[in-house]
């Protein structure tokens, strides 16, 4: 959550409802759950981390908003997180996704060389998951078993397939 | 050491003016003897166009390719028809068996066309047919056949004239799970004898069993992964967090 706000402010300083606004839009039925105060809490950690500063910006007959900018050391996890592979056996698809969103809506790194980083990080985690698969007889139960692991680095490798397309179509979208 | 399969600023465009694509736009490959490569890419990115043209199915409008140190592009038809027998085995998506022909005439045919005699095509068809587990298939014909066994048929035929380079475009295309498995152990046995494979695939999972794998997008190769083979190097605590 942290390097997902932080990446969304490397595009331009926002405010704390704009924040959320975004993460709402690019999730869809999956952001309903998110609410303010999880933003906010965020906000305020990566604060006094020393990775956002807050600035006042005076409003007429409302309070001052605080407009949330990134730090240089704030610009530096943010593209350290984006370089970063995601190296868990089955990286979870809406952390991705929001590296994602957040790499194209920044402009710091282009989300099909993210994909095709974690692609090959996938595909040799499929191959060494298939080699002891191979090593089974076939139709024995750890072949078996091990196929169960075959189709689901399947699955994810054709989603990240999924997720190249719609982003080499809209590269900045 | 030299590679027995090269290609360099290869080209296919098809089309003109805003219809123009490049199917394969300048692309260079070196293929080593004994490598198992595959190419994946989404539909339309240029890979069967690619396989087509180092398998001399087709003319490229640039490039060079050369096979076993020998220039191959510019071959008469002839010439090339005849290197195509002896030299490169294809097996396709959609098996391209000889339906009147059975599993053992469709192996013995190739070997036959490369002037083979008929006890020689017989006893290297049955070989063959016995090396994919089908010795006991020889007699039918394809329609009597699953799909997964059919394409082994193909892969026997690809390999009776012992060609130095196989070619495999979509070969797991046209197949259930099952069937794919059973094809997948073929190509991981080939590709451990030290046959030279090149498979053009959007399946992952045959992708995942060569050694070398390229990304083609819009007519360019995008990315390379080397996916290496240091024993068995998985653990059981890289499987566990997977089943």
């Amino acid at each position: 959550m942290q390097d997902v706000v932080l990446a969304l402010l490397a595009k331009e300083p926002a405010h704390g409802y704009e924040l959320r606004a975004r993460l709402q839009h690019a999730l869809g039925p999956l952001g309903d759950d998110l609410n303010a105060g999880q933003v906010y809490v965020t906000l305020r950690r990566l604060e006094k981390a020393g990775l956002v500063t807050v600035r006042l910006v005076g409003q007429t007959d409302r309070p001052d908003r605080k407009v949330y900018e990134l730090t240089p050391t704030g610009q530096e996890r943010v593209t350290r997180w984006l370089a970063d592979v995601d190296r868990a056996p089955r990286p979870a698809p809406t952390d991705l996704y929001l590296k994602l969103v957040a790499a194209a809506s920044s402009g710091l790194a282009d989300p099909v060389d993210i994909v095709d980083a974690q692609r090959r990080e996938l595909l040799r985690r499929l191959a060494d998951v298939q080699r002891a698969a191979l090593a089974q007889p076939a139709g024995s139960g750890p072949a078996l078993l091990l196929e169960g692991a075959v189709l689901r680095l399947q699955a994810d490798l054709r989603w990240l397939d999924a997720c190249a397309a719609h982003w080499a179509d809209r590269p900045r979208g | 050491m030299e590679p027995i399969l090269r290609a360099q600023r290869l080209r296919k465009h098809y089309g003109t003016g805003t219809g123009l694509v490049r199917a394969v736009d300048d692309v260079d490959l070196d293929v080593a003897s004994g490598e198992a490569l595959a190419v994946v890419g989404p539909s339309g990115c240029g890979k069967s166009t690619l396989l087509h043209l180092l398998g001399m199915l087709d003319r490229p409008d640039g490039g060079e390719i050369w096979l076993g140190g020998e220039r191959i592009d510019r071959l008469s038809e002839t010439a090339a028809a005849r290197l195509r027998r002896r030299a490169v085995g294809f097996v396709f998506q959609a098996f391209h068996l000889v339906d009147e022909l059975t599993a053992r005439e469709n192996v013995e045919l190739p070997a036959l066309l490369a002037g083979a005699s008929p006890r020689a095509a017989r006893r290297r068809a049955a070989a063959l047919l016995d090396r994919v587990g089908l010795a006991h298939r020889a007699g039918h014909l394809p329609a009597q056949l699953s799909g997964g066994q059919r394409q082994r048929v193909a892969v026997a035929r690809a390999l009776v004239n012992d060609p130095g380079l196989l070619l495999a475009d979509e070969p797991t295309g046209n197949l259930d799970t099952a069937a794919a498995g059973e094809v997948l152990r073929l190509f991981d046995e080939l590709r451990a004898e030290g046959r030279t494979l090149l498979i053009v695939t959007h399946d992952s999972r045959i992708a995942a069993a060569a050694d070398r794998l390229i990304t083609m997008r819009d007519g360019v190769f995008v990315d390379q992964t080397v996916l290496g083979r240091t024993g068995h190097g998985t653990g059981l605590g890289a499987l566990s967090g997977l089943v």
